[in-house]
């Protein structure tokens, strides 16, 4: 006998779950407004859960009464329920990330950037705040496939908005426009989520992992044998991403990661490296290469790109480390698995890592890269912040055109990096010396870096218009 | 917010795209592309695993029944399902019967198999969920 107050009693209490999501969403008159993409996802999650209730309403009428049907019937509630267990976790960092706690100059010139890719021309973004400081997660095309298989399970659902990107910052960093430079990989893990490049990378790491492995074989366990091509699919990932980040805005990705993670407060008294007490920051993880390779390859494509020679001279102690960990040597390494794999892991990376540069290429081709313009441009506009001026009116004197983003943003980090005390000795009463006088006078750099991208903005919706 | 818990749950949802496309076959005699796919998808997976020269098992890639956990997953449930055949089942193409008591022969097997992979899916990812947030 089915059972069928049980059911009407689960789907109303599913129904009842779905309201409490449901009002995150809605608009709220007089408050702070949306980024385009975070409005347009929240608004579908408006019509998925109207969707969704409209199927609970009408489900306690179709109880089937064989035993095979029933069961499988039955178990459909449970999986709509912890499906909607996975949009909760988006709805409420989604709504608290409105304009007002987000770098939005920052996030519309990436996102202009990105629609400058072939075949992003209509992507947008929508942000989230998250609880960790770490902006190394990411919600992409994942997330795109579950929202849209729980609106076919529901039936008549708006789709899930087409080119839209979903993307996590820390929800304290909003004013933090040179650490949120970090965005750029995200944006990467959205590029390859969008090009479907597991898919595509997906022979070329199961040929690399063959060519690799083959020497070693006898030592190669089952389980992980198993394990690595997943694990090795992330770490081709995170590093497709970060090389993404570089070929997308410059050094001063490299900047904010490495100052993320503090990895510069590794360098010992003469500047070097010591491999051993470095240890830990040379294990690869299950789901990320370890930090210091991927600042080596961070470095290499920096090289590769054009930019290491405008960083060269640099004195302060992130691009110390970025030296340092280019020269780090491939053995160093260590991998979560069997030490007697360890070559296996370093040839099947060297295999690999040419032909993530190449995708990347591809991905972003026909985007300058920035660094010619950097080399006419960064003197003008570091010769602007350190007077204090917002440098929106810098055109490059072949073209006529206003200075890029990339060359504001890597103008602002170098400063901040290197001249910083320069700065600050132009003004009365302020000690470079002093924590709490160099907080102030960042925040004063990325005030101005933040009304420049603003500027650029608005003159370049001048210019299309 | 991007976990291993996630892959769970999209296997749990592919699963219960295939239960639905299976009602659909009992109940009005189509079978549609995606079934077949998912068919494929799954066999190929299972197949991987226990191919000689393979010994990496399948890459991950787009499709659900690929990644780690979503194999182990699927090994578990082949394992524990009462018919043996199971992969050579999936390998074939439904067949087209005018009664429904025929299709449902024809696809109890299929149906079971689904219904417990989406069983098993949602388990691993409740204990993962509920161990780290309850």
């Amino acid at each position: 006998m089915p059972d069928v107050e049980g059911i009407t009693h689960e789907a109303a209490s599913l129904y009842r779950f779905i309201e409490s999501i449901e009002r995150f969403c809605a608009s709220q008159p007089g408050f702070a407004a949306y980024l385009e993409g975070s409005s347009k996802f929240l608004s579908f999650i408006e019509g998925l859960a109207n969707s969704t209730k409209t199927y609970l309403e009408a489900r306690p009428k179709n109880v089937p009464d064989n035993a095979s049907d029933y069961r499988v019937y039955r178990q459909e509630l449970r999986t709509l329920r912890f499906a909607w267990h996975y949009v909760h976790r988006l709805v409420k960092p989604v709504a608290d990330a409105h304009t007002l706690h987000l770098p939005e100059s920052l996030i519309d010139c990436l996102v202009r950037r990105l629609r400058s890719m072939p075949d992003f021309a209509a992507s947008e973004l929508a942000i989230l705040h998250i609880r960790e400081l770490n902006y190394l997660q990411v919600i992409a095309g994942d997330m795109r496939a579950k929202l849209t298989e729980i609106a076919s399970l529901v039936g008549t659902s708006p789709p899930f908005p087409p080119n839209l990107g979903l993307i996590g910052i820390p929800y304290s960093q909003a004013k933090s426009i040179l650490i949120n430079s970090l965005i750029a990989h995200e944006i990467g893990h959205f590029v390859f989520e969008t090009r479907q490049l597991r898919d595509v990378l997906g022979p070329k790491i199961k040929a690399a992992l063959d060519t690799a492995f083959k020497p070693v074989l006898s030592k190669l366990q089952m389980e992980d044998a198993r394990r690595i091509p997943g694990v090795f699919t992330s770490w081709s990932e995170e590093l497709f991403c970060d090389l993404f980040a570089v070929r997308f805005i410059g050094p001063c990705y490299c900047y904010a990661f490495i100052e993320t993670f503090d990895l510069s407060s590794h360098l010992e008294i003469d500047g070097t490296i010591h491999l051993r007490f470095a240890a830990p920051q040379l294990l690869f993880a299950l789901s990320h290469p370890a930090h210091f390779y991927r600042i080596q390859k961070q470095a290499e494509m920096l090289g590769k790109l054009g930019w290491w020679a405008h960083i060269v001279n640099s004195e302060c102690a992130t691009q110390k480390f970025l030296a340092r960990c280019e020269a780090l040597p491939a053995s160093c390494f260590l991998f979560p698995f069997n030490a007697a794999l360890q070559k296996g892991f370093i040839d099947a990376l060297d295999l690999l890592v040419a032909d993530l540069v190449a995708t990347v290429e591809e991905c972003v081709q026909g985007t300058d890269t920035g660094v010619k313009e950097y080399s006419r441009l960064s003197q003008r506009v570091r010769e602007c912040f350190l007077e204090g001026i917002v440098p929106s009116m810098v055109r490059d004197p072949e073209s006529g055109k206003p200075v890029d983003a990339v060359t504001v943003l890597n103008v602002a980090y170098q400063l901040y990096l290197d001249n910083l005390p320069d700065l600050m000795g132009r003004i009365l009463d302020q000690d470079a010396g002093s924590a709490k006088d160099r907080t102030r006078w960042t925040e004063k750099l990325e005030q101005w870096t933040l009304k420049t991208l603003g500027d650029l903005a608005l003159i370049s919706s001048k210019v299309g218009a | 917010m991007y976990e291993n818990s996630d892959r769970y749950l999209a296997l749990a949802l592919a699963s219960r795209k295939a239960l639905r496309s299976l009602n659909d076959y009992v109940k009005l005699g189509t079978v549609d592309e995606k079934l077949q796919n998912i068919f494929e998808e799954v066999v190929k997976s299972l197949k991987a695993t226990k191919d000689a020269n393979n010994l990496f098992g399948p890459m991950p890639t787009e499709s659900p029944f690929t990644t780690y956990e979503q194999v182990r997953t699927l090994e578990e449930v082949e394992s524990e399902h009462k018919d043996k055949n199971i992969v050579q089942k999936l390998s074939q193409q439904l067949k087209k019967y005018d009664s429904e008591k025929q299709r449902r022969d024809e696809a109890e097997a299929a149906i079971e198999f689904f219904y417990m992979l989406e069983n098993r899916a949602l388990h691993h990812y409740s204990s993962q969920i509920g161990s780290r947030e309850l």
